[in-house]
């Protein structure tokens, strides 16, 4: 028997070290990876709350959110990789071509 | 005296979990980064099976450990060495990870106050059945999602399919410099 408490208390673990790697790094495709572990958080507690509710639906978003997740991060990997083949980097702090 | 098994099972997981996705964030090395991403989100399939979801726990499998850190791995592997390569920051950069920690802390502490506070989170839950083919209550993941959310499951696929297509599309080079075909 798991608490619900902790498992939210996992997921906002989780989230905060996502949102850490965002916030901080400078390199792209870590950013992309914290993202994914962002997005794990949310569909654990869809997952932990429609254990709790007997819903399927929340199950059903999950499903949905591991979908969109693959999408982005395959084309959030395709957008870095033509980045870096014109501009020579993934820093995000020298990319600014979006800036002005 | 009984042990719960579930509970410590629980535990176990999170921390590896919590560790696997601080080594995620931590890494300076993109290659080890993936593969600890992939401990972590193998871990949190894990805990989904402690929630009785093992359909879900199969998908995140499939999807998530199978297929994210693959695509994660090639991609660096296609490419050259140095997109691995992070330049050592200045104090500049020290300081916007520093605050970046407050801040992260502040937000988590805010969270778990409210989280461990006076709130009737459920007590125990009920597995949830793939395929209920009586279809009453409570009802399976298949009669939902091709009843309730048949149009999301669309357009779910159209975005998977657009989104492989304009991923293929931006990462073909037939030149150096040149982005798309």
């Amino acid at each position: 028997m798991i608490p619900l408490a902790y498992e939210l208390l996992l997921s906002a673990a989780l989230f905060c070290i996502g949102l850490y790697g965002v916030l901080a790094r400078r390199n792209a495709i870590i950013v992309l990876l914290s993202i994914e572990i962002m997005l794990n958080a949310s569909i654990l507690n869809f997952v932990a709350f429609s254990w709790g509710s007997g819903n399927p639906s929340g199950q059903v978003f999950a499903l949905l959110g591991i979908a969109v997740a693959a999408a982005e991060a395959a084309v959030g990997l395709a957008v870095f990789l033509s980045i870096y083949q014109t501009h020579g980097s993934i820093d995000l702090d020298q990319i600014r071509f979006l800036k002005w | 005296m009984d042990v719960d098994w579930e509970f410590l099972a629980f535990v176990v997981l999170s921390v590896f979990e919590i560790a696997g996705s601080i080594l995620v964030v931590i890494n300076k090395r993109l290659v080890r980064a993936a593969f600890w991403l992939a401990l972590t989100l193998v871990t949190i399939g894990a805990i989904y099976v402690l929630f009785l979801s093992e359909f879900i726990f199969i998908i995140q499998i499939l999807v998530y450990a199978g297929a994210v850190p693959v695509l994660v791995v090639f991609g660096i592997m296609l490419t050259r060495r140095r997109i691995m390569d992070e330049p050592g920051g200045g104090r500049v950069v020290m300081l916007r990870e520093f605050t970046v920690v407050l801040a992260v802390a502040a937000l988590f502490g805010m969270m778990a106050v409210s989280f461990l506070g006076p709130v009737a989170w459920p007590q125990s839950g009920v597995a949830i059945p793939v395929y209920d083919p009586s279809a009453t209550s409570p009802r399976g993941i298949a009669n939902s999602m091709f009843d309730s959310f048949s149009i999301a499951v669309i357009l779910i696929a159209i975005l998977l399919g657009s989104g492989m297509i304009g991923g293929v599309y931006l990462a073909k080079m037939d030149e150096p410099g040149k982005v798309g075909p």
